[in-house]
C-alpha cells in the first residue's frame, strides 16, 4: 500500500473513531452543563443499546427495526436512570452524584452480566457482507463511512436544535444561570429529562457504531469509552457542546495516530497515554483547549 | 472519666483484640481465618481511604491503584526465586534470585505506594472536585494498563500466582491496629484540624496560614502507604495478583464502606468495613449455593444509593467512638429502662 | 391581587422572615424599602416560588401559591426581575427575551412583545444578536426587565432595578416603571433608593430584620420622621 493510501485509510479511521467519541461526549457534556453531574453510567447506555439491538435482531426483526428500537430503548433507559438515580439527589454535592453514578455503573454492568452472562458476543448487525471497498487502492470499510456520514448529519441537527429551538435555548439558559432559568419559568425537569433523553439516544447510537466496529459486545464495554469521552470533554472544555464535538475528534485522531506511530510492543499502553494526556491537559489548561468559562462554578 | 481510666480501657480492648486473634489462629477454621484476614484488610483500606477522601476531602477514585502497586511489589518480592526466573524475565538478577519475607515486602509495598502517591499527588492534587476524581480514575486505569502490559515484570493479564501464604491474622490485625492508631493520631493532631479546615474552606484555611497543598499531599501519601500495605497483605493472603483484581469493583466497595460508615469517622469506617465483609461473605455463600453470581455487587450498589439518598452522613457522620460516649450511652439506656 | 400573611422563611436554622404581611391591589405600584439583609429579596423569592416558606400564606388572585414552584408562579402571571440582573450571559439579547416568554405558545404575540420591549428600551435594538454578557450594566438591567416583561406578567416584581447604575440610567429605568404603571401593570418594587421608590409608588412598606415595621401611602411615609432619618438621608 502506498503511504498516501495508508495515510488516507488512517485518516478515515480516525474520523470514524472521533465521530463515536463525539456522540458519546455530547451527552455527557449536555448533562454536565445543566446538572454539574459527571455521569459515569453514560457509557452503560451504549451497552444497553447494543444489547437491545442484538436481542431484537436475534428475535428475527429486520436490521433497521432493531436499530431504531434499540436506540430508543437506550434513550428511555437514560430517562429512567435520571428519574431513579439522580433526581432524588438533586442539589447534593457534585462528589455525591459522581459517586452515585459510579455505583450505577457497577449496578448496570453486573446486572448485564447476570442477564447476558459475562462473555463476549459477536455483533453482526451493520457488518455488511463485503465490509470493505477500495478507491484508488485505498481499502475503506463501510462501517467507517456510515459512521462518519451518520454522525455529521446528527451533529448538524444537534447544532440546529441547540441554536434554534426553544428547548435548545432553554438548555443553554439553564447551563448559564440556574436561578434565572427558574425565574423566567423554565420547567427544569423537562430540560433535564430532554438532555438525558437526547444524550442517551446518542449513546445508544454510539454503542451501535462502536459495537459494529468491534464486531462484538460484552457487559463492561461501556466503561472505557465513557472515560475516554471525559478526556474528550476535558479537551473541549467541559460542558461546552461544540467543545465536546471537537474534543471527540481530537481524541480520535490522537489515538489512531498514536497507534500508527507507537512500536508494536507499546501499543497495549495506548490507553495509558490517553489518560496521561488527560491529566496533562487538566493541569495546563483546566478550562480545556477551547473553553473559557466551563470551569466557573455554578452559584 | 479520668484519663488513666480511659487508657486502661483502651489497652484492655487491644488486649482482647489480640486474644481474639490468638483464639482464631489456634481454633478457627481456614475459612474463619480467611474472612477475618479480609476483614482486617478492608478495615485498613477503608480507614486509609477515609483519611484522604473523608477527613481530607480529596475526591480520589484512584486509591485502589495504590493497593495494586503494593500487591505487585509484594508479589515480585515474595515469589519463589525459581518461578521468578521463569516468569518475570525483566527483573534484575539480584531481585530474581531472592525471596523476601512478608515484613520487608509490606514495608517496601507501603513505601513504594507512598512514593508514587507523592509524585502523582504533586500533579493531581492541584485539581479540584470532579476534575480530581476523573484524573485519579485516569491514574487507576494507567496502573491497570501497565499491569496488563508490562509482561516481563507483572506477567500481564495472567497475573502472578503461587505466592506464599505468609499473611496471617497477627500481621493483618497488627497492621489494621497501626493504621487506625496512626490515622486517629493524625485526626487529633494540629494536622488533623488543618485538614478539616482545608476541607471546609480551602481559601479561608490558606488565609490563616495553613499550607493547604502540603496538608493534602500528606493525607494522600499516608493514605497510599497503608493502602499499599493492605495490597501486600492481600497478595500473600489470596496467593494471586492480577490486573483485574484491583479495579472498579474494589474501588466502589471501599467507597461504599467509607460512605456508609460516615465520611470523616474512623470508627464508622471500622464498623462498616467489618459489617460489609461479613455481609459479602454471606452473599458469596448464597451465590455459590444458587450458582448465580454478581448479586452482591448489585445489592451493594443499591444499598449505597439508598444510603446516599436517605442518610448521606452514614452511620456515624464524622463522630468518633470514645469511652466517654459509651458511658453516656449506657447511662442513657439505664435511665430509659427502669 | 397579592396578599402575604405571616410569612416565615428559614435558611437552615436561621430565620430570615418573622411573619411578614402585606398586600398589593391590582393596578397598584407598591414598594418595600429596607436596608441590606432586612429580608426584602427573601420575601420576593418566596413569592416567586424559589424559596418555600415554613409558615404563612401567599395568596395571589384568590389562590394559595406558597407551595408552587417558580415555573408555576410564572404561569400564573408572576414575574420576578431578580437582583443583580442575572441575564443569560452566553445567550444573545434576542434569545434572552425568548426565554422570558418560554411558557408562551402564541408565537406571533411573542414577536410583537419583543418589539414592544425594544420600544421601551431602544438601546437594545441594535444589539439583538450580541450575547448578554457583552452588554454594559445598564443595558443588562434593561434586558433583565425586558425579559421579565416577556411573560406578560400580571404582577411584575422588581428587585433593586437601579442598583449600581449611573443616575442617567436610573432615570431611564424609573421612566419605564412609570410607563408600565400608566399601562396599569401591577408592580411590586424593592429599592435601596427609597426616595425614588416612594416617588413612584402608591403605597409603601418598611421592612426591618424580617418584620414589616411601617406601612402607609407613599406620601405619608416620605414625611415620616423615622423613614426620613433611616432611608432618605435625614
Amino acid at each position: 500500500m502506498s503511504p498516501t493510501a495508508y495515510f488516507f485509510q488512517q485518516f478515515l479511521n480516525a474520523l470514524s473513531l472521533g465521530s463515536i467519541y463525539a456522540l458519546v461526549t455530547i451527552g455527557l457534556a449536555m448533562v454536565f452543563s445543566i446538572l454539574r453531574l459527571i455521569n459515569f453510567a453514560h457509557g452503560d447506555l451504549m451497552m444497553i443499546g447494543s444489547y437491545a439491538i442484538l436481542m431484537i435482531w436475534d428475535a428475527g426483526a429486520p436490521g433497521w427495526v432493531a436499530i431504531l428500537a434499540g436506540v430508543a430503548i437506550s434513550g428511555v433507559a437514560g430517562i429512567i436512570m435520571e428519574r431513579v438515580c439522580y433526581r432524588p439527589l438533586r442539589g447534593s454535592a457534585e462528589m455525591t452524584t459522581l459517586l452515585t453514578s459510579f455505583a450505577v455503573v457497577v449496578l448496570l454492568e453486573n446486572g448485564a452480566i447476570l442477564l447476558f452472562g459475562p462473555n463476549t458476543r459477536p455483533f453482526g448487525i451493520l457488518n455488511f457482507s463485503h465490509p470493505t471497498f477500495s478507491i484508488y487502492s485505498t481499502l475503506i470499510s463501510k462501517i467507517d463511512v456510515v459512521t462518519v456520514i451518520l454522525t455529521l448529519t446528527i451533529l448538524l441537527l444537534t447544532a440546529l436544535f441547540i441554536k434554534r429551538t426553544t428547548m435548545g435555548i432553554a438548555m443553554r439558559a439553564v447551563a448559564d444561570d440556574l436561578t434565572a432559568s427558574h425565574l423566567v419559568g423554565i420547567h427544569l425537569n423537562r430540560v433535564i429529562v430532554s438532555a438525558f433523553f437526547i444524550g442517551s439516544l446518542f449513546a445508544g447510537l454510539a454503542g451501535l457504531l462502536w459495537s459494529a466496529r468491534a464486531g462484538k459486545i460484552y457487559p463492561l464495554m461501556g466503561f472505557i469509552p465513557v472515560v475516554k469521552a471525559f478526556v474528550a470533554a476535558v479537551i473541549g472544555g467541559f460542558g461546552s457542546i461544540p467543545g465536546a464535538v471537537i474534543g471527540g475528534y481530537v481524541l480520535g485522531f490522537a489515538e489512531v495516530f498514536l497507534i500508527a506511530l507507537l512500536p508494536p510492543d507499546f501499543q497495549g499502553y495506548r490507553d495509558a497515554f490517553v489518560f496521561v494526556l488527560l491529566i496533562f491537559i487538566l493541569l495546563i489548561r483546566p478550562q480545556g483547549i477551547l473553553g473559557a468559562k466551563a470551569m466557573e462554578r455554578r452559584i | 472519666m479520668r484519663p488513666e481510666r480511659r487508657s486502661f480501657y483502651t489497652l484492655a480492648a487491644i488486649g482482647l483484640f489480640f486474644l481474639g486473634i490468638c483464639l482464631l489462629e489456634m481454633y478457627g477454621s481456614h475459612y474463619d481465618r480467611r474472612v477475618a484476614n479480609l476483614m482486617m484488610i478492608y478495615v485498613i483500606l477503608t480507614v486509609s481511604l477515609n483519611l484522604s477522601n473523608g477527613i481530607m476531602g480529596i475526591s480520589s477514585l484512584g486509591q485502589i491503584g495504590f493497593m495494586s502497586i503494593g500487591a505487585y511489589v509484594a508479589a515480585v518480592l515474595t515469589l519463589p526465586a525459581g518461578l521468578k526466573e521463569r516468569w518475570l524475565t525483566g527483573l534484575p538478577h539480584w531481585l530474581s534470585t531472592i525471596q523476601a519475607g512478608l515484613l520487608p515486602a509490606m514495608v517496601l509495598a507501603g513505601v513504594l505506594a507512598a512514593v508514587v502517591a507523592f509524585l502523582v499527588g504533586i500533579v493531581i492534587l492541584r485539581l479540584q472536585g470532579v476534575f480530581a476524581a476523573v484524573a485519579t480514575l485516569g491514574f487507576l486505569i494507567i496502573v491497570k494498563v501497565i499491569a496488563e502490559n508490562w509482561m516481563s515484570v507483572t506477567r500481564g493479564g495472567r497475573g502472578i500466582s503461587a505466592l506464599p501464604a505468609y499473611t496471617n491474622l497477627w500481621w493483618t490485625g497488627a497492621a489494621a491496629l497501626v493504621t487506625i492508631c496512626v490515622v486517629l493520631r493524625i485526626v487529633k493532631s494540629p494536622h488533623g484540624r488543618s485538614m478539616l479546615a482545608v476541607r471546609e474552606h480551602d481559601l479561608a484555611a490558606q488565609s490563616i496560614g495553613i499550607n493547604a497543598p502540603r496538608i493534602r499531599l500528606l493525607a494522600f501519601v499516608v493514605s497510599a502507604f497503608f493502602t499499599g500495605i493492605a495490597g501486600s497483605l492481600w497478595a500473600n493472603l489470596i496467593g494471586v495478583v492480577s490486573p483485574g483484581s484491583f479495579y472498579l469493583w474494589l474501588t466502589l466497595l471501599i467507597i461504599i464502606m467509607m460512605v456508609v460508615g460516615g465520611m470523616g469517622s474512623v470508627t464508622g469506617s471500622v464498623i462498616s468495613a467489618a459489617g460489609f465483609t461479613i455481609l459479602l461473605e454471606l452473599l458469596r455463600g448464597f451465590e455459590n449455593r444458587i450458582a448465580v453470581y454478581g448479586i452482591s455487587y448489585i445489592l451493594f450498589a443499591a444499598v449505597f444509593m439508598l444510603v446516599i439518598i436517605f442518610r448521606p452522613d452514614g452511620v456515624m457522620g464524622d463522630r468518633e467512638f470514645s469511652w466517654t460516649l459509651l458511658q453516656r450511652a449506657a447511662a442513657f439506656s439505664r435511665r430509659k429502662s427502669p | 391581587m397579592l396578599q402575604v400573611t405571616g410569612l416565615e422563611v428559614f435558611y437552615g436554622n436561621i430565620q430570615a422572615l418573622h411573619g411578614v404581611s402585606f398586600r398589593v391591589a391590582a393596578g397598584e405600584t407598591v414598594t418595600i424599602i429596607g436596608s441590606n439583609g432586612a429580608g426584602k429579596s427573601t420575601t420576593l423569592m418566596a413569592i416567586a416560588g424559589l424559596l418555600k416558606p415554613r409558615k404563612g400564606q401567599i395568596k395571589y388572585c384568590g389562590r394559595q401559591v406558597e407551595k408552587l414552584s417558580a415555573y408555576q408562579t410564572v404561569r400564573l402571571g408572576i414575574s420576578l426581575c431578580p437582583e443583580g440582573r442575572r441575564i443569560f450571559a452566553s445567550l444573545s439579547v434576542h434569545e434572552n427575551l425568548t426565554m422570558g416568554a418560554v411558557q408562551r405558545r402564541d408565537r406571533k404575540a411573542v414577536r410583537a412583545d419583543i418589539d414592544w420591549v425594544l420600544s421601551l428600551f431602544p438601546d437594545l435594538k441594535s444589539r439583538l444578536e450580541q450575547s448578554g454578557g457583552t452588554l454594559s450594566g445598564g443595558q443588562q438591567q434593561m434586558l433583565a426587565i425586558g425579559r421579565a416583561l416577556m411573560s406578560r406578567p400580571k404582577l411584575l416584581i422588581l428587585d433593586e432595578p437601579s442598583l449600581g447604575l449611573a443616575p442617567v440610567l436610573v432615570n431611564q429605568i424609573f421612566n419605564v416603571i412609570a410607563a408600565l404603571k400608566n399601562e396599569n401593570t401591577t408592580v411590586l418594587l424593592v429599592e435601596q433608593n427609597a426616595r425614588r421608590a416612594l416617588e413612584i409608588a402608591d403605597r409603601g412598606y418598611v421592612i426591618e430584620t424580617g418584620r414589616i415595621t411601617l406601612e402607609g401611602p407613599s406620601a405619608a411615609l416620605k414625611n415620616n420622621e423615622r423613614v426620613k432619618n433611616a432611608y432618605l438621608g435625614g
